[in-house]
C-alpha cells in the first residue's frame, strides 16, 4: 500500500521510515514524502493510480493542507473515472472547527499531534485489509 | 380668416356689439340730441363724431355724409381746442376712406395719433394705433405693439385681448404669417378668460380655431371648436351670440371637410345656415355644403351647386365672393371630371381659376389648377395637362415654401419675444436687488440702533457693578480657597493619570506577549512531536538491537546503531528548538532588565517573525503568507536589550501581517501577501527592514502612527501604543531611529537604524 506524507517538517521522513521500518522492510507500507502542498499536488498527477493514502498536516506554508485536500477532492472525485485517496489530516490544533472544516472537505480522518503512531498503524492495517 | 372684412370696417369691432340691433333706434337718437343741440360746443363734437362711427355698422348714410360729418367735427373741435375731438373725428375720417387709398387712409390715422395721445384717451388711442397696424406695411407691427402695450398698461382685459386678436389679424393678412397669428391668438385666449365675459371667451375660443385650421392643424382646431361651441351655449340670446354660433358652426363644417368627415361637415353646415342673416353668409354655408355633397356622391349635389352658381352670377353677388364663386365652381369640377365629363370639367376648372385669380386667396387658385391639370388629362389632352400639372407643382411648392418660411419667422420672433423677457426679467431682478440692498441698509440701522441700546444697558450694568465690587472682593478672598483645592486635586489627577499610563504601557506589552502565546504553543507543539517520536521509536530500536545481538547479525546491530545516533541528534536538536522558543518567551514577558548585551539581531529577527506568523496562524487558520528573510552574513553584534528590541520587532511584524491579512480580504485577484525582513550594515549603523505588501499607510495617518494611543485597527483590537512605545525604545533607549516609508494600497517599510 502506497502511502504519501505530506509536511513541512523535513524530520517527518526519518520518523516515519522508523515508525514502519519492519511494513517498509516487508513491503507491506511504502511512503512517498512531500514537504508542502503544491509538491504533493505535483506527485499526485505522476503517481495517483499509486497512492492509496495521503497522510496530511493541515499549517504549512504555501499551500495549506485543507487547500491540498480540496484540491485533491476536486481533481479526483472518485468512483467510476479516476480513483480518488484516501486522506487523513493531521494537525497541532485539534480544535472542532478544523475537524469539520477538514470533515466538510472530504477527509477521510482527523488525527491530532503528537501523533499516536500504534494507533495509525492499526489504523492503516485496517485500511489495508479493508482494500484487500 | 373670415373675419378681417368686419375688422377692416370696423377698425375694432368693440362698437359692433351694441350696434347692430339698435344702431337704428341709436342713430335716431343721437340725430334728434344733434338738431337739440346747436351749441359749438364739445357735446357736440362728440354727437357729431359718434354719429359718423355708428353709421359705418349699417351703412345707411352714404360715406359723403359720414365725410362731412367728421369733417364738422374736427372744426368744431380745433375751434374748441378738443383734442379728442379731432383724434376721434380725423379716424373717423379715416375710416371712411376708401380703404384701397392706402396711404389716404394712413395719413388720416397718423394725424389722429398725437391728437389722442394728446388728449390722453387711451381707448380712442388704441382704436387707431390698432388700425395704423393694417395700413403701414411692416411697420404696422410696431404700432399692434404700442395697442398691446397701451391696453396692457390701462389694465382693461377687454381692451387687451381686442389688441392681441387685432395682432393676430395683422399677421395672418399683412404679413401673411399664419403662424405668428396663431401665437398672438394663443396669447388673446387667456386675456379674454380674464375678461369673465362668455362672449370674448367664446370670441378668442373661435379665433385659436381658426388659426389653427390656417396652418393646417385641424384636430387641434377641432378641440377649440367644441370648446367653443360647449361655451357658446351657455350665452344669453342675443345677435351677437347668434351670430358667433352660425361662424363656429360653419367653421366646424370647414374643418370636417378638410378632415374629410363629410357626414359631420354637412351637419355642421346645415346648423350653421338658420344662423346666417347676410346674404353672403347664407352664400359661404351653402357653397360648403355643396362641397360636401359631391364629395359624399350624393345625387343632389350637381342640381344644389348648379343653382347656387345661378344665383352667385345674378346681383348683389355677380362681382363679389369671388373665393366662394371659385369655390363652387371647383365642385362643379370636380363632379364633372368624377362622372367623366371632360369638357364640363374643363370648362368649369378654368372658370374657377379665373375666379381665383380675381380672389387674393391663394388655395383656390392651386385646387382650380390641379383641377385643371386632371380635366385636360381626362380630355386627352396631354400637352395642356402636362402644363397646367406643372404650374400646380409650382404653386404648391411655393405655398409649401412660404410655409416653411413662416414658420422661420415665427421662430425668430418668438425667440425675441423671449430675449426681451429675458431682458425684462433681468431689470427686475435688479430692481429686487437695489430693493433687497436698501432692505439690507434698513437692517443696518435698526442693527446700529440695537448695538447703541445694548451700549447703553451696558454702561448701567458696569456702573451698577462697580457698586457691587467691594462685595465682590470678599467673594474672591473664598474663591482664592477654593481654587486651592481645586488646584491639589488637579495634581493629585496628574498623578494618577501617570500611573494609568504605566499600567497601560504594561497592557501593551501583556498584550503583545498575549499575541505571541497561540504561535508558541503551536512552535513547541512540533519539537516536542518529535522528541516524543524519537524517543519512542529510539526504545524500539534498541529492543531490536538486542533481537539483532543475540542472533549474531552484525549488519544489521551497526544499522540499528546508526539510527539510534541519529535518533539521539534528533531529540537534542527538537529539544534545544523549544528550549530556544520557552526562553524567548521568558525574556518578553521578563521586564526589560535595561542591561544592554551583545546581541545577533539576525537570529533576534528570524525568531520573532516565526512567533508573530504563528501567532497569527493560530488565529486564522486560513492565513498563509510567504516570508522572505534576507540577512546579511556576519552582521556584527550590536550592544541592545534584546527583549526592547525584540518587542519592536514584534509589534512591526504584527502590523505587517495585519497589513497584509487586510489587503488579502479584499479579495485582488492574484495577491500574494509578502513579509520581508532584512539587515544590513552602513558603515557605523545596522539597519534592519520590514517591508510587507499590504494595505499601505495614507499621507494623513502617517503622520500620526507614532503619537500614543493612536491605531486604525477596530475599536478594542489595538491599544494604540505599539509602535509609539516601539519609537521611544529605539530612539531613547537605543539611540537609533525609527522611519516609515509607506504608498497606500502598495505596502509599507519600516526602517530601525542602530549605532554599533
Amino acid at each position: 500500500m502506497k502511502i504519501l506524507v505530506v509536511d513541512d517538517e523535513v524530520d517527518v521522513r526519518v520518523l516515519f521510515e522508523q515508525r514502519f521500518r519492519r511494513e517498509i522492510r516487508s513491503g507491506e507500507f511504502s511512503f512517498s514524502f512531500a514537504y508542502s502542498g503544491e509538491e504533493a499536488l505535483n506527485y499526485l498527477h505522476e503517481h495517483v493510480s499509486e497512492v492509496v493514502l495521503i497522510l496530511s498536516d493541515i499549517n504549512m506554508p504555501g499551500m495549506s493542507g485543507l487547500e491540498l485536500l480540496r484540491h485533491i477532492r476536486e481533481e479526483y472525485p472518485g468512483p467510476p473515472v479516476p480513483p480518488t485517496p484516501q486522506v487523513m489530516m493531521i494537525t497541532a490544533y485539534g480544535d472542532d472547527t478544523s475537524r469539520q472544516q477538514a470533515m466538510q472537505l472530504g477527509a477521510n480522518d482527523f488525527l491530532t499531534k503528537p501523533v499516536d503512531f500504534a494507533a495509525l498503524k492499526s489504523k492503516l492495517i485496517s485500511l489495508e485489509n479493508h482494500e484487500n | 380668416m373670415n373675419r378681417l372684412h368686419l375688422l377692416l370696417l370696423a377698425g375694432l369691432w368693440l362698437l359692433c356689439q351694441i350696434a347692430c340691433a339698435q344702431s337704428d333706434s341709436t342713430t335716431q337718437q343721437l340725430w334728434q340730441q344733434l338738431r337739440h343741440h346747436p351749441q359749438a360746443d364739445t357735446s357736440r363734437v362728440n354727437l357729431l363724431n359718434k354719429l359718423a362711427d355708428y353709421d359705418i355698422h349699417k351703412g345707411s348714410i352714404s360715406f359723403a355724409r359720414r365725410d362731412s360729418l367728421a369733417v364738422q367735427a374736427l372744426q368744431l373741435a380745433q375751434r374748441l381746442d378738443d383734442f379728442y375731438g379731432q383724434a376721434y373725428a380725423c379716424y373717423n375720417l379715416a375710416t371712411s376712406s376708401d380703404y384701397a387709398l392706402k396711404k389716404q387712409v394712413q395719413a388720416k390715422l397718423l394725424q389722429a395719433l398725437p391728437l389722442a395721445e394728446r388728449s390722453g384717451n387711451k381707448p380712442l388711442l388704441i382704436r387707431i394705433l390698432s388700425l395704423l397696424a393694417f395700413f403701414s406695411e411692416k411697420q404696422g407691427l410696431g404700432y399692434s405693439q404700442r395697442a398691446i402695450a397701451v391696453a396692457r398698461a390701462l389694465g382693461s382685459p377687454v381692451l387687451l385681448k381686442r389688441s392681441y386678436q387685432n395682432q393676430a389679424d395683422y399677421f395672418a393678412n399683412i404679413e401673411g404669417n399664419n403662424y405668428l397669428a396663431l401665437q398672438a391668438t394663443l396669447q388673446e385666449l387667456p386675456v379674454a378668460q380674464q375678461t369673465h365675459m362668455p362672449v370674448e371667451e367664446v370670441d378668442a375660443l373661435g379665433d385659436v380655431a381658426e388659426r389653427y385650421m390656417a396652418v393646417n392643424d385641424y384636430p387641434q382646431a377641432l378641440l377649440y371648436l367644441q370648446q367653443a361651441l360647449g361655451k357658446a351655449k351657455t350665452l344669453a340670446p342675443s345677435p351677437q351670440a347668434r351670430y358667433q354660433k352660425g361662424w363656429l358652426l360653419y367653421d366646424l363644417g370647414e374643418c370636417n371637410l378638410l378632415m374629410g368627415h363629410y357626414a359631420q361637415a354637412q351637419v355642421a353646415y346645415q346648423r350653421a345656415l338658420p344662423f346666417a342673416d347676410q346674404a353672403s353668409t347664407i352664400m359661404q354655408r351653402r357653397r360648403g355644403l355643396a362641397d360636401v355633397y359631391e364629395r359624399q356622391r350624393n345625387p343632389k349635389a350637381l342640381a344644389y351647386a348648379r343653382q347656387l352658381m345661378q344665383e352667385l352670377q345674378q346681383p348683389p353677388y355677380a362681382e363679389q365672393l369671388w373665393r366662394t364663386r371659385s369655390q363652387v365652381c371647383l365642385t362643379l369640377g370636380r363632379y364633372y371630371l368624377r362622372t367623366r365629363q371632360a369638357d364640363s370639367a374643363v370648362y368649369y376648372s378654368r372658370y374657377a381659376l379665373h375666379m381665383a385669380q380675381a380672389s387674393t386667396a391663394k388655395e383656390p387658385l392651386r385646387d382650380a389648377l390641379q383641377l385643371m391639370a386632371q380635366a385636360y388629362a381626362q380630355q386627352k389632352d396631354y400637352a395642356q395637362a402636362y402644363a397646367y400639372q406643372n404650374r400646380y407643382l409650382g404653386l404648391k411648392d411655393t405655398l409649401s415654401n412660404e410655409q416653411t418660411a413662416r414658420q422661420v419667422t415665427a421662430i425668430r420672433f418668438t425667440q425675441d419675444l423671449a430675449r426681451q423677457k429675458g431682458q425684462i426679467a433681468l431689470l427686475t431682478r435688479n430692481q429686487q436687488l437695489q430693493a433687497e440692498a436698501a432692505r439690507r441698509q434698513r437692517l443696518l440701522l435698526l442693527a446700529a440702533l440695537a448695538v447703541l441700546t445694548l451700549i447703553g444697558g451696558l454702561v448701567f450694568v458696569l456702573a451698577r457693578n462697580n457698586r457691587l465690587k467691594q462685595r465682590a472682593n470678599l467673594l474672591l478672598e473664598q474663591q482664592k480657597a477654593e481654587l486651592q483645592v481645586q488646584r491639589d486635586q488637579t495634581t493629585q489627577a496628574l498623578t494618577d493619570l501617570r500611573a494609568t499610563q504605566a499600567q497601560l504601557i504594561q497592557k501593551e506589552k501583556m498584550a503583545s506577549l498575549g499575541e505571541l502565546t497561540a504561535g508558541i504553543a503551536h512552535e513547541i507543539q512540533n519539537p516536542l512531536n518529535f522528541v516524543n517520536n524519537f524517543a519512542d521509536v529510539s526504545a524500539e530500536l534498541v529492543a531490536e538491537l538486542k533481537e539483532a545481538q543475540a542472533a549474531g547479525d552484525t549488519e544489521e546491530v551497526v544499522a540499528l546503531a546508526e539510527d539510534l545516533g541519529q535518533n539521539l541528534g534528533k531529540i537534542h536538536q527538537h529539544g534545544q528548538r523549544a528550549s530556544s522558543i520557552v526562553r524567548g518567551m521568558l525574556e518578553h514577558s521578563r521586564a526589560s532588565t535595561g542591561e544592554r548585551q551583545p546581541t545577533d539581531l539576525n537570529t533576534l529577527a528570524d525568531e520573532y517573525l516565526r512567533l508573530a506568523y504563528h501567532g497569527l496562524r493560530a488565529k486564522d487558520k486560513s492565513f498563509n503568507a510567504e516570508l522572505k528573510t534576507n540577512f546579511a552574513p556576519g552582521l556584527p553584534l550590536v550592544e541592545a536589550v534584546s527583549q526592547d528590541l525584540g518587542r519592536v520587532l514584534l509589534n512591526l511584524f504584527n502590523n505587517a501581517f495585519y497589513a497584509v491579512q487586510l489587503r488579502q480580504k479584499q479579495g485582488e485577484p492574484g495577491y500574494q501577501p509578502t513579509i520581508t525582513v532584512s539587515t544590513k550594515q552602513l558603515n557605523q549603523q545596522v539597519q534592519i527592514r520590514v517591508a510587507d505588501n499590504g494595505t499601505g499607510i495614507r499621507d494623513a495617518v502617517r503622520e500620526k502612527i507614532f503619537q500614543p494611543f493612536f491605531t486604525t485597527k477596530p475599536t478594542g483590537e489595538g491599544t494604540g501604543l505599539g509602535l509609539s512605545l516601539s519609537y521611544d525604545i529605539i530612539t531613547k533607549g537605543h539611540g537609533g531611529t525609527l522611519a516609515v516609508e509607506s504608498e497606500a494600497g502598495q505596502g509599507t517599510e519600516f526602517i530601525i537604524t542602530l549605532p554599533i
